[in-house]
């Protein structure tokens, strides 16, 4: 069984520099969030790359090497880049790393053979040699069997249409299939048997060139030897040109279907263009705003000193003015007390004054007259005046908080500005990758390969016609010179059919497994189709020759279209069945597995995440699937988050994220 | 004490004229007399002492400087043993533009936020106090 402990990752793709991902221990599930073209795939692709030396694009094309590379570090003039994946394997620990850098001739790489490859594989801290590492990659994962281990939407589109269209899909992927389920052993066996039988007629063939009398049935079948070689050839190449043809064909009708998807990618830039658009006009007025503005800036800065002076100079002024109503006041009562003394009688109500009243009113005038020079003393100098009307005058409601607050808006607008310019610059060169030539040229070359693979399927008939024409031919020469009664021919003739006995038992024996495994395929699949699946009336999935699956209505009734979401689950109920009957155990990584499905089946795979294999790693986009759900759903069976930051449009990071009861 | 023989115009050196164009070209201003006014109140902000420079070209007429005589009017109150406002202002301008160009050397740009922090703490504080009341 292999287990993945950590993977190291340098200047792959977005991911620049160092950085370092731990899986999540068996039982346990590992999610990485991401946003849309921040890495998701690329992280996906360097586990690949880790494990079998891969790196797969769009379409299933192998991406070009010199193009994986982080862009800003071979800016840097560094190029290439490195993966070390330490992984568990039949009870070994192994550290196992691969890369490639420019060969040393080269100090600017512009393409893919201007670099070099390398792997060094450490066993139990054993550096392997080079015969021992390629057998203990062999064993670990090989690309055919990788493909269900590690895979993204794209990859389960491809199963879903081994469910939909089994006769039209690859050999590549039903052989695939069977090299997980183990049958290659008996298959590979029963070829050795084939091989066997036809050496055993070599041997009837020399031993009937040594009679006259059988002579002439030998010439004609060295003729007819001859015959089925060429014809096996033909066969064995026209089905390789078919196949490969096949998968040329689905990988281009999948860039046909991601065309179409054009419209919706030139929608999507079209609201950014006129976010930035609105953004830029948002930006322009409030630049106007804090020109206007800043025209007082000058005032509000010295807006503390003018406020001080004003006010101490109020509290001056304030007292003075409050001494000069005081002094006017005591004028006039000092006037009206005189007035009342000179005249012996009250200035106000003319009443006489009694002798205690004018000993008062002389004790009043003189405090009186004392009080009014008292306060001529204390007046305030006319420029103080000046000053304390001039601070008055002054504007000093600062507005600095409000242009703060611009400039900050100003500051966050210029980046969601270059965000979305960033966005659009990538959708832009999605969109021109997507070009209308490019589809002309795919629909032309869709064409072409459909027209080869017919003719190729002619040839191949024509050639399996000939073979089989060839084989009832030798059978019929192979029992003439049995009646013949030649003893050597007659010998090898008995080992000859004691061999065809034995191929019958071997090929009884893989139909057999086949049908076993076809069995317990179907049984597994339904098992975790019912577990997915949010209809109740499902009752099960029904498996036929290729594989493909069938959903099945409770009340028997194959359900003969089934929804994108339907297949999606079915695909990947498949997966979970090959996993759980493979020859093979090992972890599953899943890119954007979710991208299609409702809440309830998204829900209802987070469940099941932990039985469908014994390591999962998630690789999702948030609104694929929330956080707080994730966690609140797997209760306690997160092993480790991550989550991929942008640092710029070709620098992403790994960054961990914390949670309870993560290792 | 009397302004009869203050000047009627601003005058500035080349030097300080360059100072004041990359600010303004720089940091959202209307026009340049705002960035002259700027430069003269953070000589008063920073106590610069006012600069006594030659060569100076004639910007700006007083008139429309300082149409609303908050120039003349700021500087008699902050300083009121000056007798000619103008000619302070001219002088300030010059210690305050070097005390820009200081600010520009850090990477040629005047970023207005940070200058703002410099010039008037207080509103920092006060929005910091605000960030934590509103929590």
């Amino acid at each position: 069984m292999l287990v993945l402990n950590k993977l190291k990752i340098e200047d792959f793709g977005p991911f620049k520099g160092v950085q370092d991902l731990t899986f999540a221990k068996p039982g346990k599930v590992c999610i990485v969030y991401g946003e849309n073209m921040r890495g998701k795939t690329t992280l996906l692709n360097a586990i690949r790359y880790a494990i079998i030396g891969q790196i797969i694009g769009r379409g299933f094309r192998d991406e070009s090497i010199h193009e994986t590379g982080n862009w800003e570090s071979a800016e840097q003039g560094k190029f290439g880049f490195r993966t070390t994946l330490w992984f568990d394997f039949d009870g070994s620990s192994f550290e196992l790393t691969r890369g490639c850098r420019p060969r040393e001739e080269v100090k600017q790489p512009e393409n893919d053979t201007d670099y070099e490859e390398y792997v060094d594989i450490v066993r139990d801290g054993k550096v392997l040699g080079p015969e021992e590492r390629e057998e203990a990659l062999r064993r670990v994962m090989s690309p055919e069997t990788a493909r269900f281990f590690l895979f993204d939407a794209e990859l389960l589109q491809q199963y879903e249409e081994l469910l939909r269209d089994p006769a039209k899909m690859g050999r590549q992927i039903r052989a695939a299939i069977e090299r997980i389920l183990g049958v290659p052993v008996l298959t590979g066996a029963r070829a050795r048997l084939f091989d066997a039988e036809k050496d055993i007629q070599q041997d009837i063939n020399k031993a009937a060139k040594k009679s006259r009398e059988t002579n002439h049935l030998a010439t004609v079948q060295t003729q007819c030897f001859e015959i089925r070689t060429q014809a096996e050839k033909e066969i064995g190449h026209y089905q390789a040109e078919v196949s490969r043809l096949g998968e040329h064909q689905q990988s281009l009708r999948r860039h046909l279907d991601r065309l179409d998807d054009l419209s919706i990618l030139q929608s999507e830039r079209n609201s950014l263009k006129q976010e930035i658009q609105h953004l830029r006009s948002d930006l322009s007025l409030k630049a106007d705003k804090i020109r206007q503005l800043n025209a007082d800036l000058w005032v509000w800065i010295l807006e503390p000193e003018i406020k001080y002076l004003r006010d101490s100079l109020s509290a001056e002024t304030g007292d003075w003015i409050k001494h000069q109503v005081c002094l006017e006041v005591n004028k006039e009562l000092l006037g009206r007390c005189c007035e009342g003394l000179e005249s012996g009688a009250c200035s106000l109500c003319k009443t006489e004054l009694s002798d205690s009243a004018t000993k008062v009113l002389q004790s009043q005038i003189a405090e009186l007259e004392l009080s009014t020079k008292e306060t001529n003393s204390e007046s305030p100098q006319t420029d103080q005046l000046v000053r304390w009307r001039a601070a008055t005058s002054v504007r000093v409601s600062s507005q600095v908080p409000f242009l703060r607050g611009l400039l900050h808006e100003i500051e966050d607008e210029r980046i969601a500005v270059a965000e979305a310019e960033e966005k659009q610059r990538d959708l832009d060169r999605e969109i021109s990758s997507r070009d209308r030539s490019d589809a002309r040229r795919a629909r032309s070359d869709l064409e072409t390969t459909q027209k080869e693979i017919g003719v190729l399927e002619r040839s191949l008939e024509e050639s399996q016609k000939k073979l089989s024409e060839t084989e009832d031919r030798l059978e019929e020469i192979g029992q003439k010179l049995a009646r013949i009664g030649n003893p050597e021919v007659g010998f090898h003739t008995h080992r000859l059919e004691a061999c065809k006995a034995l191929h019958d038992v071997f090929n009884q024996a893989v139909v057999e497994l086949r049908d076993e495994l076809r069995k317990e395929v179907e049984k597994d699949a339904t098992r975790v189709f019912l577990r997915l699946t949010t209809e109740p009336d499902y009752g099960n999935l029904q498996i036929n020759e290729n594989y493909g699956l069938q959903i099945v209505h409770k009340d028997g009734h194959v359900i003969p279209v089934r929804s994108a979401g339907a297949e999606h689950i079915v695909a990947l109920s498949l997966i979970a069945a090959l996993q759980k009957n493979s020859s093979v155990r090992g972890p599953i990584v899943m890119d954007s597995p979710f991208g299609r499905l409702d809440s309830g089946h998204t829900d209802h795979i987070m469940r099941s995440l932990p039985d469908l294999a014994d390591q999962v790693t998630l690789l999702v986009y948030k609104s694929e699937i929330d956080r707080d759900l994730a966690i609140d759903t797997l209760r306690g069976r997160i092993g480790h988050e991550y989550e991929i930051q942008r640092v710029s449009a070709r620098h992403s990071i790994l960054l961990p994220l914390e949670g309870n009861g993560h290792e | 004490m009397s302004n009869a023989q203050d000047k009627t115009v601003i005058a500035v050196t080349p030097e300080t004229e360059e100072i004041l164009k990359r600010v303004e070209d720089s940091a959202s201003f209307g026009d340049r007399m705002d960035v002259a006014k700027l430069a003269m109140a953070v000589a008063i902000k920073k106590n610069l002492a006012p600069a006594k420079s030659s060569g100076r070209n004639t910007r700006w007429n007083v008139g429309g400087f300082d149409k609303d005589v908050a120039v003349n009017v700021t500087l008699r109150l902050l300083y009121p043993s000056e007798a000619q406002p103008y000619r302070l202002a001219e002088d300030l301008i010059e210690a305050g533009a070097k005390y820009l160009n200081d600010l520009l050397q850090v990477d040629g740009q005047f970023h207005l936020l940070t200058f703002l922090k410099d010039m008037c703490p207080e509103e920092d504080r006060t929005t910091e106090a605000d960030k934590t009341a509103n929590g």
